[in-house]
């Protein structure tokens, strides 16, 4: 099979400098009209004024233009080919969404215009407020937070009203060791303690092990479903039971939601709280990491306490009401990532309620398939029913010159972006793909060759080598920390 | 033959294959791990497929009422500044490599991402005159909460928080959230005509305080003085915390670093990132370098690659979720990496004189706009002896409410009521008044007011 021999895929790679060594005094990108009003000088104005003025960089409109253009084609992104980065589900990103998210009729809205003017914005939130709620089968949901692990937080903190409410305080968090880093982060920044329980050998939460530190102290109990292995909880309705008879809660991590859409509904076992990634299953582009959004939705024990302000009909209008008398209040000015609603909105109508569930199906599908062809070469540690993703280690390639680590790098060689690696920490060593349902047949099999022929040839030592800047030095970036560029003058 | 969604590249014929290579019959047989019990045999109710032409179809009938359908004419600002923006901005960040790349954590295959990063905290921390910025955060109002929290952690003893009574309203609401269940002590220091009292922070300050948290501009548009509200803050070892929403104010007023801030936030929105009904924008953390390790969110930095060539990755991740978990500095993840970019490409198209031009052009406008808005005899300048940059209060004649509800039925929104925030303030109407506004938008406004109030 062909490879590409740059991994950004682009075929010329320039150099460029940062901005502010190519600055040159007297350029600019931008015109101003004439100022139409008398002149008034910061000198004059404020008692005090700024008196250097900021050394931003001094270039013209296409001089900008190749400076980021340039940039650019040193970035991998799934515009160029597959991105199988497991738990971050890298899916294509339509680009009918972008283009009305971005329309003066969405971008130029302002949070405080006069209600009459904010209608369809309202609608929308609305509308995606009730494909999520349908999505989860729960009875409430807050648009507000701005990313996954925000939703991490602010589920945590109706978790804490809730208690505080029965008048009790509870300060534990039950995490599996199958959780994503943000799970025992938002919990510690909620104010809670951490108890983590070991899954099973088959990879999931068994209820002796739940039951053995299920105590009046346990607030909530946080997983991922399917978890980070890829694999459904098949014990979590029973675990909710046991929960809720404590009147402790279930919160699940919702960040795998791409592999169960249509198929199973966390409300229907009993989940309390559950926050989207809109970035990952409702497939707002990822950006570089961000923007994202991660709303939440909630049952009834948590309706209450849910996040201001709060979306209600009233008269056939939809308004904002700002505040309830249990509501934890806001986490976030205004009313979220309205961008990234939009784009999701746009997303669900394209695939309707049945062309939701086929997402999920094709994305079993395809990491089905790449575990059917990769599992001869590569060690699966926990052998269950896969689901979206799924997650090996390098076991058998131990006793040859080659670790996950070392996988993963030479992979970019061959011009694609590895998987996930050394996670769920619960794996030593960890090997995991996400192909997502985007990528089509050729693609998968494009990464299962190269895998294999970097395992048949364990010796490269030094990689990448096929890139625009090779291996880089972290250690060195950590040891002599350069955060800002260094002016001159 | 059917066919497949347009955004599924698998085909029925490719289906077949791909059971068969899963040794599987159907689909069905790859959902054994879902329990019987919890499986999910309806629809999902969000209606039929559908194509690109109905949904664009749909959102234009939304949005008929919008602003943007209306060619409406607005001075609200309040946290959120209509500023221009140059076309490439948008083009650029449009390019699929920046689009719909991951965070850089394989640093070779993502030097783009990460050089822009660099450049990003250069500015922001030459803007903010500070030693260090991280690479984003969610917005202005989460930067500050997590700057509380940051304070929390330097300050282990002490219980206090001192935040002043000009922060913007929803700030404050977040701050409020996110510090209910940590065992912080928070008051509100009072203002003097407009801007936070030095003397009431004085007499409120003590041993026990954490930090002192002070807007400028701040909510009502004036200018503090904050070197010796620093000072102040300072004096009993309490950390200098500066929120500052309206960044492009940076390019004319003394930057927060050289009046004492150990820590200093903001929001990026300002530069050229489009409103979009309030989000998703850019929140902006910058610190002392010697408070670096305490920082939450993630950091690029300079450094070589194999062949000594300059080179960017994210560095001291150790302080982050993914390597110390319930130790790290903060949760965040995914923050605003594609708004970063986008105020990066704004920042240097606009550059050093521009920047500069553009908050004359905001200053002077504002000017204008008082004097005419006092000549109608109708309004009067609630603080008229403090400084402003683009944003301030008038005491309007009649109810503010009703004054924006006449004036926006005609397609003009005239500032926000402040009875929004504050039932009893009757009267007040915040106004912002950006280089987007012409003369005659200004002349407009003020004959509303002779009009209608
Ligand atoms: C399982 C899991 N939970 C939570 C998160 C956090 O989400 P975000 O990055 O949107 O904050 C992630 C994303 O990286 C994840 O994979």
């Amino acid at each position: 099979m062909d490879f590409l021999k740059k991994s950004t895929g682009h075929s010329v790679v320039l150099e460029e400098a940062p901005s502010f060594e190519i600055s040159r005094e007297g350029a600019t990108a931008i015109g101003l009209p004439a100022l139409d009003v008398p002149r008034v000088e910061p000198k004059k104005a404020f008692i005090k004024a700024r008196v250097r003025k900021a050394r931003l960089p001094e270039l013209s409109e296409p001089e900008v233009m190749r400076h980021f253009t340039r940039m650019s084609t040193w970035n991998y992104a799934i515009d160029l080919g597959i991105y199988p980065l497991g738990s971050c589900t890298m899916k294509y990103n339509p680009r009918l969404n972008e283009e009305i998210a971005r329309s003066g009729e969405l971008s130029e809205a302002h949070p405080y215009d006069p209600p009459e003017w904010s209608q369809g914005h309202l609608q929308v939130m609305w509308e995606l407020t009730e494909d999520l709620k349908g999505v989860t089968g729960m009875p409430g949901v807050s648009l507000q937070p701005a990313a996954g692990a925000h939703g991490e937080l602010t589920g945590l903190m109706l978790v804490a009203a809730y208690h505080k409410a029965k008048k009790r305080d509870r300060k534990t968090i039950l995490t599996a060791d199958t959780a994503h880093g943000t799970n025992p982060a938002s919990a510690a920044l909620a104010g809670f303690q951490i108890v983590q329980i070991a899954t099973g050998e088959d990879g999931v939460i068994h209820p002796e092990a739940l039951a053995a530190v299920l105590n009046d102290d346990v607030a909530a109990l946080m997983t991922t479903n399917p978890n980070t292995l890829g694999i459904f909880e098949k014990n979590i309705q029973t675990i909710a039971n046991m929960l809720h008879e404590k009147d402790a809660l279930l919160y699940i991590d919702g960040a795998n939601l791409n592999a169960v859409l249509g198929l199973s509904r966390p409300g229907d076992f009993g989940a309390d709280v559950i926050q989207f990634n809109l970035h990952k299953t409702f497939s707002t582009p990822h950006g570089g990491g961000g923007p994202g959004s991660g709303p939440i939705a909630v049952s009834e024990r948590l309706l209450p306490f849910l996040p201001t302000p709060r979306l209600e009909k009233q008269d056939g209008k939809i308004v904002l009401v700002e505040s309830t008398p249990q509501s934890i209040g806001r986490v976030k000015a205004f009313f979220g990532n309205y961008g990234m609603f939009i784009r999701a909105w746009c997303y669900i109508r394209a695939l309707g309620g049945e062309g939701l569930r086929q997402v999920s199906e094709n994305a079993i599908l395809n990491a089905n398939y790449m575990r059917s062809q990769l599992k001869d070469v590569l060690h699966m540690p926990v052998n269950a029913p896969t689901l979206h993703e799924v997650v090996f280690n390098d076991r058998n390639q131990r006793d040859l010159n080659l670790d996950t680590t070392k996988m993963a790098k030479r992979l970019i060689d061959y011009g694609m972006h590895p998987m996930t690696v050394h996670f769920p920490l619960c794996v030593k060593s960890a090997i995991m793909i996400e192909p997502t349902e985007t990528e089509s047949r050729s693609e998968m099999d494009r990464f299962v060759c190269a895998l294999k022929e970097i395992i048949k040839t364990p010796d490269v030592e030094q990689a990448p080598t096929r890139v625009f800047r090779e291996k880089v030095d972290e250690t060195k970036a950590a040891r002599e920390l350069r955060l800002t560029y260094k002016f001159k003058d | 033959m059917t066919v497949q969604h347009r955004f599924l590249p698998t085909t029925a014929a490719d289906r077949a294959d791909l059971l068969k290579a899963c040794g599987v019959q159907s689909i069905e047989d790859l959902l054994t791990g879902i329990p019987e019990n919890v499986r999910f045999n309806g629809t999902l109710p969000s209606g039929p497929a559908q194509s690109e032409m109905e949904i664009r179809r749909r959102i234009r009938t939304l949005m008929k009422d919008g602003r943007y359908a209306k060619n409406a004419l607005s001075f609200i600002g309040a946290g959120i500044y209509d500023h221009m923006c140059p076309a490439a901005v948008n083009q650029l960040t449009l390019r699929g490599e920046f689009l719909t790349s991951y965070t850089p954590y394989q640093p070779e295959m993502s030097q783009g991402t990460l050089q822009a990063l660099f450049e990003f905290q250069t500015m922001v921390a030459e803007l903010f005159g500070m030693e260090v910025s991280n690479a984003s955060h969610y917005d202005a109002s989460t930067s500050l909460a997590e700057a509380a929290l940051m304070a929390m952690r330097l300050n282990k003893d002490r219980k206090r928080l001192l935040v002043s009574s000009s922060v913007h309203p929803e700030y404050v609401q977040v701050l409020k959230t996110y510090l209910a269940n940590l065992g912080v002590e928070m008051s509100f220091i009072p203002l003097d005509g407009g801007v936070t009292s030095v003397n009431s922070l004085k007499s409120l300050v003590g041993e026990d305080v954490m930090g002192v948290i002070i807007q400028s501009p701040n909510f009502y548009g004036c200018v503090e003085d904050l070197e010796a509200l620093g000072a102040v803050a300072k004096s009993k070892g309490a950390l200098f915390i500066v929120s500052t929403p309206e960044t492009l104010s940076l390019a004319v007023l003394p930057p927060p670093g050289e009046c004492g801030a150990d820590i200093a936030t903001g929001e990026g929105q300002s530069f050229g990132v489009p409103q979009s009904f309030g989000g998703p924008f850019v929140g902006l953390f910058t610190s002392k370098l010697e408070y670096v390790r305490q920082m939450p969110g993630r950091l690029c930095g300079e450094t070589v690659d194999a062949q000594g060539r300059r080179s960017y990755t994210l560095t001291l991740s150790t302080r982050e979720q993914h390597i110390r978990r319930d130790k790290a500095t903060s949760n965040i993840c995914t923050n605003q990496n594609l708004m970063a970019l986008w105020a990066t490409i704004w920042l240097t198209m606009t550059g050093k004189e521009g920047f500069y031009e553009l908050a004359v052009q905001n200053l002077s406008k504002t000017e204008y706009a008082k004097e005419k808005l006092l000549s109608t005899g109708k309004a009067k300048l609630r603080f008229a002896n403090q400084r402003t940059f683009n944003e301030f209060v008038i005491d309007i004649n009649g109810s503010a409410q009703e004054f924006f509800t006449k004036a926006s039925a005609l397609g003009v929104a005239p500032g926000v009521a402040l009875s929004r925030f504050d039932a009893t303030d009757k009267t007040g109407l915040l106004i912002c008044v950006t280089e987007k506004k012409s003369r005659e938008d200004i002349d407009r406004l003020a004959q509303l007011v002779r009009e209608l109030a």
